[in-house]
């Protein structure tokens, strides 16, 4: 079950390109991803029409040098609160695959991510994924 | 100027000496009219006297003793005294003139007073008329209460008369209001009938003469009754007020209003008998109507018969004909059939042609057959005859070869050579068709070259048309399927509401998200403009700014003042050339020293 087929879907994005659309991120494919423009910081929101308990996420992106994640269980796509804020290493345009594990599972509504610089001008986001506690048995969205 | 006019003067001018004084003493004399005799006595009569001699003088002198108007008009010889008494005449007018003046202006104050008075005696009158009447008011007023002794009834009374003039009154208003839209309505029907009348007039005279006399005719017949018309009415309306005078006679008597009704009844009783008399004359017996109609029945029943007949007589010649139609029809599919045997196709027309064609050519064909043998004789004897003159010429020339070698005599050496001309001039001909010939070749071959290019292009035109058939073939095919395409429509439509509903969720979304963003953008603005090093940063900015623009300005000043200070190669251009015309002089005089 891909996410894009599940409850989210991605309600806002600062880039938009028809070739590389943001629905792209969902995308399970590692092969489809959503392009940035130049200048940064660049976001997305993340918008779950049900909201979602996870704890482990899997983020695919490549040129992406510092981003940060919040999350809101709120009805309104307001007050986030920080979860992950991280720098990656230069992958000479590979793909950097995150695997991130928090300190407990979260209640989430809306999940916001910002990229706050990259390694160059234009950077992408290959795939999302989110796995509840125990990811073999948890449902995986 | 005055003294010119009067001959007078000029009489007392001739004496010269005393033309002075004269004039003076005359302005005195004007001057004081009243002194004029003292003045005489003085040394001015003595003057006179000296001057002239002469008897009217000596009448002025009496003259004036008599009457001192006289004397004044005898002893003015000088124009000046004229002038003083015109002048206290003029004054004596004016004076009087004034009086009048005064008067009239007093006349017309008075008349004017008098107009204020009489109106004001009006107005004081109308006044009174008012006054009186409101008296006799108040004393009916007074009246009524004494007979009736209520005040409040009498209010009521005003009350209800003053409604009442109020009804009134709007009634004449509407009344007018009425009449207006009357006469407004008379107006227009009036130019109705004038553009009528006119109409009218119009048509008659574009009627021909003859039925313009007919409408006179007409017209004055109308005329005619009408007035007869008028005169029985007139009529009518007498013997109506005779009769009217007669009742008012009769209406004493009831015997003889009762005489006049039973004669009214018996005229009503007579006239009902005499129409039903006339009904019964027109029935008939019923015997007879039986007759009548058994003779109409008889009569139809005849009429029936006839048109059965030619009915009959209608379908037996219509199968007749269809008869014949029908045998005709068969002779032509025959004779097509047996043009056709060899096709064996339908009779339609296209066949037959296609056949009568085959049999023309088939003609043709049998025709050459026929005539082959004979033709291919002919030839192969044409070819034999060719090649017998072919040997004989060739005989011939070997002779006169031969004989030639043996030494060409004249005469055949002119022979041979008009001969050899002769097949010049062939040749050349032949060449010249040659030439044309291969012009005419050239030209074929370019309209060939046109043909086919023209070919190519309607073989490229035809694919292209093809191409399009096949599209409009398939569209066609497509909007034959109605369902599919309203299936795929529905399809978009769904696919559109599902985009349109997540589009808006997004926009919410990122509504929230540029608000958070703006706000966020706003804190950072405002935390700059706060911080001094960012001030600092933007005043420098904008005085480098400046600078920067001095400095292209003053780049820009320095670049022309260069320009203007590289006089150096004008100087070196100007040198050489003066250098080179010296060279130039040196070198010419040289050459040719002055002489």
């Amino acid at each position: 079950m891909t996410l894009t087929e599940s409850n989210a879907f991605v309600s806002m994005a600062s880039s938009a390109d028809q070739d590389y659309p943001p629905s792209n991120i969902l995308d399970p494919n590692d092969k489809v991803f959503w392009m940035t423009t130049g200048l940064y910081p660049q976001e997305f929101i993340i918008t779950f029409k049900e909201p979602i308990e996870f704890r482990q996420i899997r983020f695919v992106t490549t040129n992406v040098k510092r981003f940060v994640m919040f999350t809101t269980s709120n009805q309104e796509p307001k007050n986030f609160e920080t979860i992950l804020e991280k720098t990656l290493s230069n992958n000479e345009n590979n793909l950097q695959v995150t695997d991130f594990t928090l300190d407990r599972s979260i209640d989430v509504r809306y999940l916001k991510c910002v990229i706050l610089a990259a390694y160059d001008s234009f950077s992408s986001v290959h795939s999302l994924k989110f796995d509840a506690e125990n990811s073999r048995t948890g449902k995986k969205y | 100027m005055s003294r010119a006019v009067p001959p007078l003067s000029r009489n007392s001018q001739a004496p010269g000496t005393s033309s002075g004084r004269p004039i003076g003493t005359a302005t005195r004399l004007t001057t004081a009219s009243g002194q004029r005799p003292s003045s005489r006595g003085g040394p001015l009569g003595s003057n006179m006297r000296i001057k002239v001699e002469d008897a009217p003088m000596v009448r002025g002198g009496l003259g004036g003793i008599q009457n001192p108007g006289g004397l004044g008009g005898r002893q003015v010889q000088d124009r000046t005294y004229f002038v003083g008494l015109v002048r206290s005449k003029v004054s004596d007018l004016e004076s009087e003139i004034q009086r009048l003046r005064r008067e009239s202006e007093s006349f017309t104050e008075d008349n004017k007073q008098y107009f204020a008075l009489s109106k004001a005696a009006e107005d004081l009158s109308q006044q009174i008329e008012i006054l009186r009447n409101e008296l006799g008011d108040y004393n009916m007023v007074i009246d009524r209460l004494q007979t009736t002794g209520e005040v409040a009834e009498l209010k009521k009374e005003i009350a209800d008369l003053t409604a009442h003039n109020h009804q009134v009154e709007s009634s004449i208003d509407e009344i007018y209001l009425e009449k207006q839209r009357k006469e407004q309505r008379i107006q227009r029907l009036e130019g109705d009938l004038a553009a009528e009348k006119k109409k009218a007039e119009r048509v008659l005279e574009n009627m021909n003469p003859e039925l313009k006399q007919r409408y006179t005719k007409i017209r004055s017949t109308s005329h005619h009754f009408q007035t007869q018309m008028d005169t029985m009415q007139n009529e009518i309306t007498s013997l109506e007020g005779q009769m009217n005078k007669m009742r008012e006679q009769m209406s004493g008597a009831v015997i003889k209003q009762e005489a006049l009704s039973l004669v009214e009844q018996i005229y009503e009783l007579e006239f009902k008998r005499d129409q039903l008399s006339n009904e019964s004359k027109n029935i008939l017996t019923p015997d007879q109507e039986r007759q009548k109609l058994t003779q109409q029945v008889k009569e139809d029943n005849q009429e029936i018969a006839a048109m059965d007949k030619q009915i009959s007589e209608l379908r037996e010649r219509n199968e007749n004909l269809k008869q014949n139609y029908d045998n005709d029809d068969v002779q032509a599919s025959l004779l097509v059939a047996q043009q056709s045997k060899s096709t064996a196709a339908a009779a339609d027309d296209e066949t037959k042609q296609k056949y009568l064609e085959l049999k023309k050519r088939e003609l043709h064909i049998d025709e050459f057959f026929s005539t082959y043998e004979e033709t291919r004789d002919q030839y192969l004897n044409d070819v034999k005859n060719v090649q017998k003159s072919n040997l004989t010429l060739l005989a011939l020339i070997s002779r006169t070869l031969v004989k030639g070698d043996q030494g060409i005599s004249r005469d055949d050496y002119t022979q041979l050579k008009t001969n050899v001309d002769q097949h010049e001039a062939e040749k050349k001909k032949s060449n010249d068709t040659l030439a044309i010939l291969a012009e005419q070749h050239r030209k074929v071959k370019q309209d060939y070259a046109k043909v086919e290019t023209l070919d190519q292009k309607l073989t490229e035109e035809l694919k292209e048309l093809k191409k399009q058939y096949a599209k409009m073939q398939e569209d066609l095919d497509k909007f034959n399927d109605l369902e599919g395409l309203k299936k795929k429509a529905e399809k978009r439509k769904i696919q559109l509401a599902a985009d349109k509903s997540n589009m808006g969720k997004q926009r919410q979304v990122t509504k929230m998200e540029i608000q958070t963003l703006q706000s966020q953008f706003e804190a950072a603005q405002t935390q700059l403009r706060d911080n001094e090093t960012h001030q600092q940063l933007v005043g420098l900015e904008k005085k480098l700014q400046s600078v920067s623009q001095a400095c292209f300005l003053t780049d820009e000043a320095l670049q022309s003042q260069n320009v203007q200070g590289q006089y150096e190669q004008i100087k070196r251009q100007a040198l050489e050339l003066v250098q080179a015309h010296n060279r130039w002089l040196i070198q010419n005089f040289q050459n040719s020293p002055i002489a």
